[in-house]
């Protein structure tokens, strides 16, 4: 074991729990992957080895629309919490308490209230107010999950970061908006890349708001993939999960190579992406 | 069913053009695959694909045609056939209640965005009195000619004003007969076989509650459709007492728990529970029980604010022809009530008798009413025994 | 970049009135946004959880109802009581399962592995987060099915009878809602031990404490920060999860989300389902308090104990 620094019985001890938790963590992944080979025509009854369900995944029309309609939210809601959560992060982090502790109690309501009392909330007032439109309901029902999450990422990069460059710019005559634009902006950009994938990733996997709050033609995936995985497995299903695990996967690795190169260090991305929990430590 | 393998591999490769979905069926051989319908019904995917181009006669169908239905309800092929031949893809959205989708369809006034939404007889005088869906236009389903006489004029739509069938059928008990020795014939062997060593602990039960009231009802032979405060908590505790101790999950599909040794005996819908028989034949029973059971029906109707009200029509329509009835009741397990159907299925088709109900079966079976059921009381009471069946 | 002294000519101070009533509207637009979309919402089914339920109206809301609490009477059947003692034992045991299997992962990462590993380390633990829910619950119902490989497992080691799984029981829930929520567990408490300083344990080996001694007295109360923040959000978010206990619990998985979904759109009966809904905020609000409380007081514990045996 020569990769660990200090041996030793407690580092043994130590390193098997951890294969074992990591083991427990992919199991499942790791079965959908292989069982989405399976072309019985039930999951759970190996029939043999072979590329059926890719095949009709690539067929149906319904697999394809429900992911164009997931895509469609989750970018939009990346969008809309991007620039607001952008904006809450930089007042959490740069604004006076007065401000910044209610705004940070709002946004931790956000996070901690159940999905399900949401999801009945938002259905009753969308209906009230006429929204009609299914991927708008969808995108902004995410979206207020979202820009908590981007907020504290950004909060979490602000505060590691203190004023000198913003003072040093001021200092050379530069408006705060000619700050925020070439000073701020720029040393965002790994906590808008980390934050942004967030809230992408979270808006794309939801599935009880999803479920309560869209139209006919706002079907998202996961909620197509619910109705599925109640009825009884099959490999289609299968086959689309694992394609949507290498997608995400590769969203991953172009994100991590990116932030390696442009400089912040691992550690810093580490902390981002825990970022929304250093909230709560700090506040 | 090799023979049958190569027949269809010779119709496709005779038929012209190079669709996707010919593509598809190619592919799937060549991976040693079998086709996706649990039969192989000896129709051309062609000859479908040109009924829906004949019925879609250059009219403008649009794009999608939004169907709002139970999932895995209607035969793929048969799908794509219609999309094949007539234009517009379908795209199926599934709920997996009827209230649930009715309060879908109201909540969201005229705006749901669905062309066709399937519902159960006992929901269909709801529905047109909440003005959720809309008279049918019969000049554009000439077919319904081809329903067979009973389902012409049904009491809760006279005429088809707005609704079509688009199947019936009923619930039975499906058992794993190598752990299970015993006979099953009637709903109190169930409760009886239920509370057995072999089968405690491995029941499951459906997931609606007029099913699992009935349970208690039909076995006494009794009106399972009562309001009746009294009979219904009486009902209840004889569920909690007597069943719910054995029950491991309330599922609406069974047959892969069955398959997967989850459950060792089931109430089930009969046409899913045929598929179970496509890939076991000998180690599971299917039993009609006596002396009383359900007969339901589902039903096609256009909701109000649909957009896409033609290629509606035109589906239906297509729908009611006896090869594509044929076609869908040879996989999905239900009669389509189109005159014909039953003729038309191959001789090999799996489980002859769970589609075409055996001799004196219809009779034992009644009709669901929702009116006077006391629904709201019901649910209320369902999910106590689900509560109490969590507690176990 | 010119430099400018001083503030200047009207066309300056106008830029500035310009400038900063769009700092404040900027400011005030994540506010507004959500006041009309989350503050709205919240208060219309608080109202609604207080009107009383009227049969055959659509969602059982009639117009211009009086204010009643008897939705909140309802609420408190023994059904509902049983369903959210059910949905609360079942969190509580599933945060202290992360606890007891996050921390040490945890801490190894950060005490064991070398830096270049950690990232990688995260990444592992990472990874199954961000990957599809349901993916994850498929992966389960295959391998925990009576047929499914970890079932064979048990039964060869006689930990459950041949031919059964334990797929469809309580274990199987805390199984699915540990699962989905240990990462969120690991990636806090990973922060505040990163955060706590080398130098603190190290000082407390050089004045002769034992590791234990270390680990209790310094490292575990400097991370109470990490420990609560994972706590408290895992807690939250397994007792408002409905669907796992669903998939993987067969009859065992009724709980406080699927009654709320069974009374508003089976029951179609709002009054009831806002009311529920709402008592589980205030239920998790006093909980998430109590918590807190007594992991303040868990914490001080070692002051205390020293500051008492002095």
């Amino acid at each position: 074991m020569n990769i660990f620094p200090r041996e030793g019985l407690k580092t043994t001890v130590f390193a098997t729990w951890f294969l074992l938790v990591a083991l427990f963590l992919l199991l499942p992944i790791v079965t959908v992957i292989v069982y989405s080979f399976n072309v019985g025509n039930y999951l759970v009854v190996w029939k043999g080895f072979g590329l059926r369900w890719y095949w009709r995944i690539l067929e149906n029309g319904n697999i394809a629309a429900t992911l164009a309609n997931s895509l469609i939210a989750a970018l939009a809601c990346m969008a809309i919490s991007l620039v607001l959560g952008g904006i809450c992060g930089i007042i959490l982090a740069r604004r006076s308490a007065l401000i910044a502790y209610p705004l940070s109690l709002l946004l931790l309501t956000v996070i901690a209230f159940p999905e399900i009392v949401k999801a009945v909330a938002y259905l009753v007032w969308y209906v009230k107010i006429d929204l009609g439109v299914g991927l708008i309901r969808i995108a902004i029902a995410h979206a207020l999950f979202g820009t908590a999450i981007v907020a504290f990422v950004v909060r979490a990069r602000l505060s590691g970061m203190d004023g000198k460059l913003e003072e040093a710019a001021a200092d050379l005559g530069a408006t705060p908006f000619v700050t925020f634009a070439t000073v701020t902006l720029p040393l965002l950009i790994p906590a808008f890349l980390v934050g942004g994938i967030l809230s992408f990733v979270i808006s794309f996997d939801d599935v009880i708001i999803s479920l309560f709050v869209s139209t006919a033609n706002s079907t998202t995936l996961p909620v197509y993939i619910l109705a599925s995985v109640r009825q009884g497995l099959k490999g289609d299903i299968a086959a689309i999960s694992t394609a949507m695990f290498v997608l995400m996967i590769l969203i991953f690795t172009l994100a991590g190579a990116y932030l390696s190169r442009s400089g912040a260090s691992r550690r810093a991305a580490m902390l981002m992406l825990a970022g929304q929990n250093d909230a709560h430590q700090a506040g | 069913m090799s023979n049958k393998t190569t027949d269809n591999e010779i119709r496709i490769l005779a038929s012209e053009g190079w669709t996707r979905r010919n593509f598809m069926k190619i592919a799937a051989m060549a991976g040693g695959v079998a086709a996706l319908s649990i039969n192989g019904v000896a129709l051309a995917a062609s000859s479908l694909a040109d009924k829906a181009k004949a019925l879609g006669d250059g009219a403008n169908l649009g794009d999608v045609l939004f169907i709002y239905s139970w999932a895995d309800y209607a035969n793929p092929d048969v799908l794509d056939a219609f999309s094949g031949g007539a234009g517009p893809r379908i795209q199926i959205a599934t709920f997996d209640s009827v209230e649930a989708a009715i309060a879908k369809l109201q909540i969201a006034g005229g705006s749901a965005g669905y062309d066709i939404v399937v519902v159960g007889d006992a929901y269909v005088e709801q529905v047109i009195a909440r003005e959720l869906v809309q008279k049918l236009d019969h000049s554009k389903i000439p077919n319904l000619k081809n329903l067979r006489d009973q389902f012409r004029n049904l009491p809760f739509d006279p005429d088809n004003q707005y609704t079509v069938l688009k199947n019936f059928g009923t619930i039975g008990i499906l058992y794993n007969n190598k752990i299970i020795t015993e006979e099953i014939k009637n709903w109190d062997d169930f409760f009886r076989v239920a509370a057995s060593k072999a089968a405690s602990g491995r029941v499951c039960l459906l997931n609606d509650q007029p099913s699992v009231f009935g349970l208690v009802f039909w076995r006494e032979g009794k009106d399972y459709n009562t309001g009746d405060e009294k009979k219904l908590r009486e009902a209840t505790d004889i569920l909690i007492k007597d069943l719910v101790p054995h029950v491991k999950a309330f599922d609406a599909r069974p047959v892969q728990g069955l398959l997967s040794g989850d459950y060792v005996i089931a109430q089930g819908y009969q046409g899913s529970c045929r598929h179970i028989f496509a890939q076991d034949a000998e180690n599971y029973t299917w039993v009609y029980p006596e002396p009383q059971c359900v007969v339901w029906s589902d039903h096609y109707a256009v909701p109000t604010g649909a957009k896409n009200v033609d290629a509606a029509h035109a589906f239906i329509n297509f729908m009611l022809d006896p090869d594509v009835a044929a076609a869908e009741t040879g996989h999905i397990g239900y009669d389509t009530g189109v005159e014909g159907v039953i003729e038309k299925l191959p001789d090999d088709v799996i489980r002859k008798d769970l589609i075409v109900f055996p001799e004196g079966v219809l009779d034992r079976l009644i009709y669901q009413k929702v009116e006077g059921s006391n629904p709201t009381l019901r649910i209320d009471l369902f999910n106590e025994i689900k509560a109490a069946a969590a507690r176990q | 970049m010119s430099i400018f002294l001083g503030a200047g000519t009207p066309a300056r101070a106008r830029r500035r009135w310009i400038d900063a009533g769009l700092v404040w509207g900027l400011v005030s637009l994540p506010f507004i946004v959500y006041l009309v979309f989350f503050a709205a919402p919240v208060t219309l089914i608080a109202v609604q959880s207080l009107t009383p339920y009227v049969a055959g109206q659509h969602g059982g809301v009639a117009d211009g109802a009086r204010l009643t609490l008897e939705n909140y009477t309802a609420v408190f059947s023994p059904t509902f009581r049983s369903v959210f003692a059910a949905s609360l034992a079942n969190a509580f045991a599933g945060t202290l399962l992360c606890l007891l299997i996050g921390y040490p992962v945890a801490y190894f990462i950060n005490t064991r592995v070398p830096d270049r590993l950690k990232p990688w380390c995260l990444v592992l633990i990472i990874i199954p987060f961000w990957t599809s829910y349901l993916l994850r619950m498929q992966g389960w119902r295959i391998l925990l099915g009576a047929n499914g490989e970890i079932s064979s497992i048990l039964q060869a080691l006689r930990i459950v009878e041949p031919g059964e799984g334990i797929l469809f029981t309580q274990s199987a829930v805390l199984v699915g809602l540990v699962y989905n929520f240990l990462p969120m567990m690991i990636l806090p408490i990973y922060v505040s031990i990163e955060r706590l300083s080398h130098d603190h344990r190290e000082a407390s080996r050089d004045l002769y404490a034992r590791p234990w001694q270390t680990f209790l007295t310094i490292t575990l109360p400097l991370t109470y920060p990490g420990i609560m923040a994972g706590v408290t959000m895992v807690f939250i978010m397994m007792t408002g999860d409905y669907v796992t206990p669903e998939l993987m619990g067969g009859a065992k998985g009724m709980m406080v989300g699927t009654l709320i979904y069974s009374q508003f759109l089976q029951g179609e009966n709002w009054p009831l389902a806002s009311a529920m809904a709402l008592a589980l905020v205030f239920a998790l609000v006093v909980l998430v308090l109590a918590m807190t409380g007594i992991g303040a007081l868990l914490r001080d514990m070692p002051k205390v104990i020293r500051r008492a045996t002095r």
